[in-house]
């Protein structure tokens, strides 16, 4: 299988797209990988655009797993203001070691990325666009097409890959993950860019016909990876539930 | 209905109002709801729409009185602080019967409180909020999807009772992802309202107007009956008429001990308590009121007769509580669990305090 950063020792991993794109769960789970992978990991909250569904809700979660989370301190953890941890710059420096950083979607998410571009450059960084063509503005190629130039203009980063993440959540059908891939791959091969992988959840890719080793990992899937991962957004009440009896 | 995406709440409520034919949206960013003008920002001027964010939400909510008195399908949105200034205006439409669509995706308060989800807005929604005699009609969606149904048909409510509609949301459903199907657009027809500004039908020297003031003391007294009894049509349509099915889901009653009540996203984990309940041979049920005025009171009267206990549980201090226990009119006991502040209660803290009151011991 040819993954993005096979060779890398302590590869760099910058996800951007679109609000929505799936980028947080991605987030999460390249994390997780990549501390089994490299024993240890550090995954970097950059959204400053709200506080909602983010990694720092999770960080108990998965320091159980050998990963580090950087994100606003507890004081400030819920509060709507567009602040970055300190601590983050020097992880993003510090060459040895996996970092995965989880930007903000839009307009508004990708201009902490403009900062970073030249550390981004000196570690050969991995920058993923992460599409889901079933989120509004990126259902066609053409479409997909504008809002990428838009946003790549917007982070002074070059995107080195496309990551598909064709979804509608826990409804998402085999039929329906095909159907999104093909326009993933559309504009891809339109706009000149390789597609790194595609997602699906679990559950997804056992009826993909495929799954991988470990949870998350990769998989085989025709031409293209799949990286199988676990859904950590449910719904947010579901965090401390109690088993059934 | 198209095939599923995935959306926001926040972003389901704005295509939702597109395709009901609303062009007009009048506004200031708040969190959690910023995603919603975000979108009408964009996609407003796609379908020749027009997107004002105003200098204030007290402008903003005058421009939507303003466009609907005109004709037009008109709405506003905004979170907990915004909605409180936006009062004033809401009850000059409600006088002026101006249909429109108001959304409020509540957070903590109160005063600036911070911007996680919560209840605690369901007097000043289901109370009128601002000054004078005056209802609104107030919906309450528990999923994405519903935020786009519920769009759709207070889009159509608001233009039948000529009446502000207020779409009662919260930061949870505003800000998480589900499949939608959306629905089919539609064409509206700004000059199809006969009282309207805009309407061409009249004689060249007749013209409408609306307006909320009446000098007269009977002419104020006259038009503020006129607006009680329109406000009885409402709720006999809701709790007896054609809506009545609309207005309530009920979930495993008829047999129930104890019959858990919750709107909004709170009915669904209390879905999930429901299930646990009975899974531990606790005979537990649910209603859930879909519209908090007209509130579904006749449902609690007719199952106060078979059921022990009700249990309401509110992200808020107890608000609705209040409504239950007038319905039950003291013949059943009811009692509150609230969380709030931001915090989302967990099945397993609902359960305990279902245990605490089915098996005290």
């Amino acid at each position: 299988m040819n993954l993005p950063f096979a060779d890398n020792p302590a590869p760099a991993t910058f996800l951007i797209g679109g609000t929505g794109a799936g980028k947080t769960e991605l987030a999460l789970n390249l994390s997780l990988y990549k501390a089994r992978r490299y024993q240890n990991s550090t995954l970097i909250d950059f959204d400053i655009v709200n506080p909602f569904f983010r990694v720092r809700k999770l960080r108990d979660e998965v320091e159980k797993h050998n990963v580090s989370v950087i994100c606003p301190v507890n004081r400030v953890v819920s509060g709507d203001i567009p602040a970055l941890p300190a601590a983050a710059w020097g992880a993003v420096e510090n060459i040895s070691l996996p970092i995965v950083c989880d930007i903000g979607g839009g307009e508004t998410g990708l201009r902490p990325l403009a900062r970073m571009s030249e550390l981004a450059a000196a570690r050969n960084a991995n920058v993923f666009f992460v599409i889901n063509p079933f989120r509004p503005g990126f259902a066609h190629p053409a479409e997909i097409a504008e809002n990428f130039r838009h946003m790549c203009g917007l982070c002074a980063m070059k995107v080195t890959h496309i990551v598909a993440n064709p979804n509608i959540g826990s409804e998402t059908t085999v039929e329906l993950f095909y159907d999104g891939l093909k326009r993933v791959r559309e504009f891809a091969a339109t706009a000149g860019v390789p597609i790194a992988f595609a997602v699906a959840a679990e559950g997804l890719a056992r009826e993909l016909g495929t799954q991988a080793a470990d949870l998350p990992g990769f998989a085989e899937m025709a031409d293209l990876p799949l990286f199988v991962l676990e859904r950590y957004w449910s719904v947010p009440w579901h965090f401390g539930t109690v088993p059934d009896a | 209905m198209a095939e599923k995406v995935l959306m926001k709440g926040n972003e389901a409520i704005g295509e939702a109002a597109v395709r009901a034919g609303c062009r007009y949206y009048f506004g200031y960013p708040i969190t959690p709801q910023s995603e919603l003008p975000a979108y009408l920002a964009k996609r407003l001027p796609e379908v020749e729409g027009v997107f004002v964010q105003a200098e204030s939400e007290v402008a903003a909510i005058n421009m939507v009185y303003g466009a609907g008195s005109a004709g037009a399908r008109v709405m506003t949105s905004s979170s907990s602080p915004g909605v409180s200034l936006k009062q004033e205006g809401i009850s000059y439409i409600a006088g002026a019967e101006i249909p429109c669509l108001l959304v409020n995706v509540v957070r903590g308060g109160p005063g600036l409180g911070n911007i996680a989800p919560a209840q605690s807005d369901y007097w000043q929604a289901t109370r009128g909020g601002g000054h004078g005699d005056y209802r609104t009609l107030v919906l309450a969606p528990n999923s994405v999807q519903e935020m786009a149904d519920m769009t759709v048909a207070g889009f159509e409510f608001a233009d039948r009772f000529r009446n502000p509609v207020l779409l009662l949301s919260d930061g949870v459903l505003g800000q998480m992802m589900e499949p939608v199907s959306l629905p089919d657009p539609i064409d509206y027809d700004v000059d199809s309202k006969k009282w309207g500004l805009g309407y061409q039908g009249k004689d060249k020297n007749e013209r409408n107007l609306c307006t909320s003031i009446f000098l007269d003391v009977d002419e104020l007294e006259e038009h503020n009956w006129h607006l009680y009894q329109k406000y009885q049509v409402m709720t006999d349509l809701f709790s007896k008429g054609e809506y009545k099915d609309f207005a309530v889901e009920e979930h495993l009653c008829d047999d129930a001990e104890i019959i858990l009540v919750g709107y909004g996203i709170i009915s669904r984990i209390l879905k999930t308590v429901v299930e646990k309940c009975r899974k531990r041979g606790i005979k537990a049920g649910l209603i859930r009121p879909k519209v908090l005025w007209p509130f579904p009171s006749q449902v609690f009267e007719r199952l106060q007769q078979t059921t022990s206990n009700f249990l309401v549980v509110e992200m808020s201090c107890g608000q609705m509580v209040e409504d239950v226990k007038l319905a039950v009119n003291g013949k059943k006991p009811v009692y509150f669990f609230g969380r709030t502040g931001g915090t989302i209660p967990s099945d397993f803290e609902i359960l305990n305090e279902v245990d605490k009151i089915v098996r005290p011991d």
